[in-house]
């Protein structure tokens, strides 16, 4: 009998149970190790407005379970769509005879980290199930932005969307675990684009962030917050304005980054190398390697300088990394990963950690349940410093402020990036003066680290979401966050493009 | 999963039976895939998913709902094809919008392989290890993935039109690489010849690493 999700909560939650441990029952006595079930249902509505008119309004829900085992000292996984006794069996079957070929070409033995058997039930607080809100009111909220954008004389296309996810899965093991979560994502964005008509020129502003959308785990309230109606003409003028400003100069100066583009620097320079699989090897066939190799755990390499303190931690309330366990079952924690300018600590997993002497620190995530867990972000930030962002400026003779992320680019192990952003100004002896386009920077991630001499207070400090990191064959999108606060470089490269 | 044209048809009638739109169009998409991942010269990732996703599209007036599901169910049908429909009731007037196509003679693109089909967990491994193994003759370390996918694709409408088209697809693609030495990459779509078992196809694909490459920042 196939099973309903949509049936009142406790036959649903009575008929994940009994899939899933019936799928495992299967795969060990076929001879498996080691197994685990997830079963998940993933619903996600969407809201796009574009110039003026209702885009797309979107609504989907998908659901599945997958198995996951060691066999013969291998990893063998298979997911399905089907959610019914005989496919229960048929998926642990194939799992299991996966991971019998992976033996084929076998490495060492599959060898996890330890874990207490772990059991409990987590959901995302919140105020307002964003599912509950009236589809009307959630489309004005989008238009009045879209309004507030077109108002400015000069605007050409706007764009404003938002979109909210609610995940519930369950996940059990042959150790004896058995964990729930109901985990919701929220997000939304604005963005005005001007045009000049001569020559087709396109400056672009986004409010709060861009890469889609500012996102958090969260309630509707998340987005009310954003109040985004009341940016949309700001960010109108300062399309338009970028038109008529001078480009950014090239040459060797100070930069100052604001809050979103400290939180994409994290991301690119800093929690993609820590991923410890990639750090192995394990990506190279695909997004590249890690300069943070094995040995620079030493206590002694040098990441940053001595204020720049980077950690990892699915705990932070609203982070979009925060969950209560991962995908291995292992429980939400923080970890230290730079201390004081030293590197001190990687992404891992059950199967990488104890390959360099360690235990999983709970960073295992698959973006659903057709998808292999891997090694993914959580919430890997920058600790805020002890500046306020005026005294910061102020204490600024010569530079640049780079506002919001327009373009990235960096290398297969992490090290030489170039970054382009929205809006720039500089700033001349303590204040902010003319507006700058299209302004870029490069640098070499350690040393671009340790020029940095000033990071802002928990004032300015912000838990950015990057809903959209790719990573893995077959590709997953996962929903990453990153706390940061604007931060000082010194010494940097600026406006290497051409225009 | 739905995997022959009959059942697929009937599927869909039955969905746009549901449907209280003026006008409705079901999206059928059917997938099995595997792949095969494999780095430092061994296979450290093996995955297989089965999944289907049904598209309504329901149309009132010039006003457009879009829903989706895979839960094939007769409840989920029944509901996938209400939510189409709330949402095209709220949804603005879209004046571009005339109506959803009549049908065509449609000229069929066949592209469906049994042999990719049915390519098994051991056959993906066994290509893998032909790959690893002239890496690790050659004192190389390889990185890649070996991967198959079939996919049912099939569209109705409200209208009369219904078309339905199996596929299959593979490809494989990996990296060699010899530390500061060099690194060459090769990948194909392949049609699953015979020959991709043979040495002597692998050896065919790639060269030996034979550029020096300067590091650019002395670590």
């Amino acid at each position: 009998m196939p099973i309903h999700l949509f049936q009142p909560e406790n036959r649903k939650k009575k008929y994940m149970r009994d899939l899933a441990n019936r799928a495992l029952n299967i795969a060990q006595q076929l001879g498996a190790s080691y197994v685990d079930v997830r079963v998940m249902e993933r619903t996600t509505e969407g809201i796009d407005v574009k110039n003026g008119r209702v885009e797309g309004i979107s609504s989907g829900t998908s659901s599945g379970f997958n198995v996951r085992v060691i066999v013969d000292g291998a990893w063998g996984f298979a997911s399905s769509a089907n959610m019914d006794d005989a496919e229960a069996e048929r998926v642990a079957k194939q799992a299991v005879q996966i991971a019998r070929a992976s033996a084929l070409v076998a490495g060492e033995p599959v060898i996890l980290s330890p874990l207490t058997p772990q059991h409990g039930f987590y959901r995302t607080p919140m105020q307002k199930d964003p599912f509950s809100i009236p589809l009307n009111q959630k489309v004005q909220l989008l238009l009045d932005a879209d309004a507030a954008m077109r108002s400015v004389q000069g605007v050409a296309l706007t764009n404003s969307n938002m979109e909210y996810s609610r995940e519930h899965k369950l996940f059990v093991s042959s150790e004896g675990s058995k964990v729930e979560q109901e985990l919701y994502d929220v997000g939304a964005a604005i963005d005005a684009s001007a045009v000049d008509p001569t020559s087709s020129e396109i400056q672009t502003r986004s409010y709060p962030n861009s890469s889609s959308r500012q996102a958090g785990t969260s309630g509707y309230e998340f987005i009310e917050a954003m109040d985004l109606a009341n940016h949309g003409a700001r960010i109108g003028e300062e399309a338009v304005k970028l038109l008529a400003a001078p480009q950014c100069p090239s040459g060797v100066t100070t930069i100052i980054l604001d809050g979103p583009q400290t939180a994409l620097q994290v991301h690119e320079s800093c929690g993609h190398p820590i991923e410890l699989d990639r750090v192995l090897g394990m990506e190279a066939g695909f997004v590249g390697k890690s300069f943070l190799t094995t040995d620079k755990l030493n206590g002694h390499y040098r990441y940053g300088s001595d204020i720049v303190n980077l950690t990892a931690d699915a705990t932070i309330p609203g982070g979009l990394g925060t969950f209560g366990w991962d995908d291995e079952g292992v429980p939400a924690q923080r970890t230290a990963i730079v201390i004081n300018g030293i590197f001190s600590g990687y992404l891992m997993s059950r199967d990488t950690a104890p390959m360099i002497g360690l235990t999983s620190n709970g960073c295992v995530r698959a973006d659903s349940w057709k998808r292999l867990p891997m090694i993914r972000m959580t919430n890997v930030s920058l600790e805020p410093g002890t500046w306020t962002l005026d005294d910061l400026i102020a204490s600024t003779d010569d530079g640049i402020y780079m506002s919001i992320n327009k373009s990235w680019s960096i290398d297969d192990r992490r090290l030489n990036f170039q970054f382009g952003v929205e809006l720039a100004y500089e700033v001349q002896h303590g204040k902010l003066g003319r507006m700058l386009k299209n302004a870029t920077y490069t640098g070499i991630t350690p040393q671009f680290w340790g020029s940095c001499d000033a990071i802002c207070n928990r004032d300015e400090w912000v838990v950015w979401g990057t809903p959209n990191c790719g990573k893995g064959e077959p590709i997953q999108t996962m929903r990453t966050g990153h706390g940061a606060a604007p931060a000082r470089f010194r010494n940097v490269q600026v406006g290497v493009g051409r225009w | 999963m739905y995997s022959n044209e009959k059942s697929v048809r009937a599927l869909l009638q039955k969905v746009l039976s549901y449907s209280q739109a003026e006008q409705t169009e079901v999206v059928y998409l059917g997938a099995e895939s595997a792949l095969t991942r494999f780095a430092n010269n061994f296979i450290h990732q093996n995955v297989a998913e089965r999944n289907h996703e049904l598209r309504v599209r329901a149309i009132v007036g010039k006003r457009t709902g879009v829903a989706t599901t895979n839960r094939l169910d007769d409840q989920s049908l029944q509901r996938v094809v209400e939510q189409a429909l709330e949402i095209a009731r709220l949804s603005p007037e879209n004046p571009e919008f005339h109506s959803l196509p009549e049908p065509q003679s449609i000229v069929p693109a066949p592209g469906f392989s049994e042999r990719t089909a049915q390519y098994s967990a051991e056959a993906r491994a066994t290509s893998v290890g032909i790959i690893v193994q002239l890496a690790k003759e050659r004192g190389l370390e390889s990185a890649g993935a070996l991967s198959t996918e079939t996919n049912h694709v099939a569209v109705a409408n409200s209208l009369g039109v219904f078309a339905y088209e199996p596929r299959t697809e593979s490809e494989c693609h990996a990296v060699v690489m010899a530390d500061a030495q060099g690194s060459g990459y090769t990948s194909d779509l392949l049609p699953m010849p015979p020959q991709l078992t043979s040495r002597r196809w692998h050896a065919k694909q790639w060269k030996r690493p034979s550029v020096v490459v300067t590091p650019l920042i002395s670590q």
